[in-house]
């Protein structure tokens, strides 16, 4: 009955069957995974454990305070610290996702040196002090350290005032260049509010603001610091609702959320803001404040001012009406209005602007209740009003 | 007429005894992995023997493992800890493995050990509870102080499964034990 061939056709199914049971208990097992034990553990390790570190995001220049979880030395997330004053715990999305950044695999994490060919190598960091560290020594043994620049987009903190250490050890010169270095607006601060350094402008106690060119919604200067007080400004809980004028030629997000967009075109603004500053002072008497600011030299007319803008010159006598109507005015410049070849004009007028306006201000005046909006940082004299204006416009 | 049904027949009942041969053999083969090739003992880079350490010598678990009682996870100990006992053991200083251990010391870096117990990735288990209430660590990982090898018992990795977790939540009564979300969330 079983022949010689069917035991053999028994086997090789039993066999087959085996086979096949072994794979499965192979392929079913679970993958081996490792360890990994750390090698001198960092000494707020802690596995299986969150750690915060606090620190700034330095995805745009504003650097809103930040609160990084840290998980077995890896950053896993990351939040607003609520304790910082300039972003009060939020964070944008570009700070939200400089995680990416972080973990980008085409990120450098080594010094790169140029092939020769246009292309670039990676190299190790002893390579490249050894290939630096002996030419700027040169340079300045041979008394030529003021002919070195240090070229940089601008840091933060700590590491501004190591790079201006090592400036002054070598005698060299830095050169500031970037997407976002904002040279126009401190020249004009400098000029008009006499102080070096950046304002702070405060929104949220103004009640009419007038943006030249600043998207202050979207990507300028402090986004998340700008939207909190955007809020605020905006807020009608207590009758106060602000009211915000953009000028600018392409409208921005700002321009979008604006009362009224103005698209003036490009390089005017500071012609505007000029003429506006002239109108407000031909009318609002002459206040002790601005002692010597009443011939504006250059000043257009305001519809002198219209046609070079190429706006309808009502709508600019109805903006200087409300600017005089308004309890707490506010200009800004930037963004758009202050990347011209004329920009720092430009800005300088919009400051201009502003001082007529009565909204430069101190720490004090800042306080809540009080008339002046702009915050200066830094003042370095004590006269912010010097009694003859400097404002000139090129259009 | 019945001879011939079955002569026509055959085939199929050969196929099926075939077939039967074949799910046994599967069977057979499924058992013979898991007892013999399985990796419930997996080999370690270092030879490290839990007996000499834990047994002999009496060294509490969380002198190593000291996360156990504040994290999600034990931990395994850094090489600094582990050399931190070895430079006074002159003794066994020459031993194939404290060789191995310190060579991973003086090239920086960190032991990969490989894991004998894992949960999988849905389930989120915490040591730290279960420490804190009072469990044994042999209550899951096994006399692990008379192991050389630590391994994964068959029967503990046949029991270390969802109704061994609730069955003990049961029985000490604890509470939301029998949550979904306590675990898987
Ligand atoms: S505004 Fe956004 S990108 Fe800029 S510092 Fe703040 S969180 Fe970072």
């Amino acid at each position: 009955m079983l022949s010689r061939r069917d035991i053999f056709k028994y086997l090789a199914g039993g066999g087959v069957g085996v086979g096949t049971g072994l794979l499965l208990g192979e392929v079913n097992q679970r993958p081996l995974e490792t360890l990994l034990s750390t090698h001198i553990p960092p000494e707020d390790f802690s596995p299986g454990m969150d750690t915060w570190y606090n620190t700034l995001c330095r995805m745009c220049p504003a650097g809103c305070g930040i609160s990084v979880k840290v998980r077995e030395g890896r950053a896993k997330k990351i939040e607003g610290n609520p304790n910082h004053p300039v972003s009060q715990g939020g964070t944008c999305a570009l700070g939200q996702a400089s995680l990416n950044a972080l973990y980008n695999p085409d990120r450098l994490r080594a010094p790169m040196r140029s092939d020769g060919e246009g292309g670039f190598v990676e190299s190790s960091w002893e390579e490249a002090f050894a290939a630096i560290a002996p030419r700027l020594g040169a340079m300045q043994s041979a008394g030529m350290g003021s002919r070195t620049w240090i070229l940089t987009a601008g840091l933060l903190s700590s590491g501004e005032e190591a790079l201006d250490k090592f400036r002054e050890a070598l005698g060299a010169n830095v050169l500031r260049l970037g997407l976002d270095t904002p040279a126009t607006e401190l020249a004009a601060a400098q000029a008009m509010y006499g102080f070096s350094g950046l304002p702070y402008y405060d929104i949220a106690k103004a009640d009419l603001v007038i943006s030249f060119g600043a998207d202050f919604l979207g990507a300028w200067r402090s986004p998340v610091g700008y939207s909190k007080a955007y809020g605020e400004f905006r807020e009608v809980g207590d009758g106060h609702r602000g009211h915000l004028v953009q000028v600018e030629p392409r409208m921005s997000l700002t321009g979008a959320n604006a009362d009224e967009w103005l698209p003036a075109r490009p390089g005017t603004e500071g012609a505007l803001a000029l003429a506006l500053a002239a109108e407000l002072l031909r009318h609002g008497g002459s206040s002790e404040e601005l002692n010597g600011w009443e011939g504006l030299s250059g000043a257009l007319s305001l519809d002198e001012a219209a046609a070079l803008a190429d706006l309808p010159a009502e709508r600019l006598h109805a903006l200087a009406e409300r600017m005089a109507a308004a309890e707490t005015p506010l200009v800004l410049g930037g963004g758009a209005a202050g990347a011209g070849s004329n920009a720092t004009e430009t800005l300088t007028c919009v400051a201009a602007l502003n001082r007529v306006l009565g909204a430069a201000g101190d720490y004090r005046a800042a306080q809540p209740g009080a008339r002046a909006p702009i915050l200066g940082a830094e003042r370095q004299s004590r006269d912010l009003y010097p009694r003859r204006t400097t404002a000139r416009c090129r259009w | 007429m019945s001879i011939s049904v079955f002569e026509a027949a055959r085939p199929v009942i050969k196929g099926l005894i075939i077939a039967v041969l074949a799910i046994v053999g599967a069977y057979i083969g499924h058992w013979a992995h898991g007892a013999m090739l399985n990796d419930y003992t997996p080999v370690q880079p270092i030879e490290f023997s839990h007996e000499i350490h834990a047994g002999e010598n009496e060294i509490p678990c969380q002198y190593c493992h000291s996360w156990a009682d504040r994290s999600a996870t034990a931990g395994v100990p850094s090489v600094e800890t582990c050399v931190g006992c070895h430079k006074g053991l002159s003794e066994v200083r020459d031993t194939p493995d404290v060789v191995k251990l310190f060579d991973y010391w003086e090239r920086g870096e960190g032991i990969p050990w490989v894991k004998v117990h894992d949960t999988p990735d849905f389930v989120h288990f915490r040591h730290k509870p279960h420490i804190r209430g009072g469990v044994e660590c042999q209550t899951c990982h096994g006399p692990v102080e008379e192991m050389v090898r630590v391994t994964r018992r068959v029967d503990l990795n046949e029991n270390l499964r969802m109704p061994w977790c609730i069955d003990c939540h049961t029985e000490e009564d604890v509470a939301n034990g029998r949550d979904c979300l306590t675990c898987h969330y």
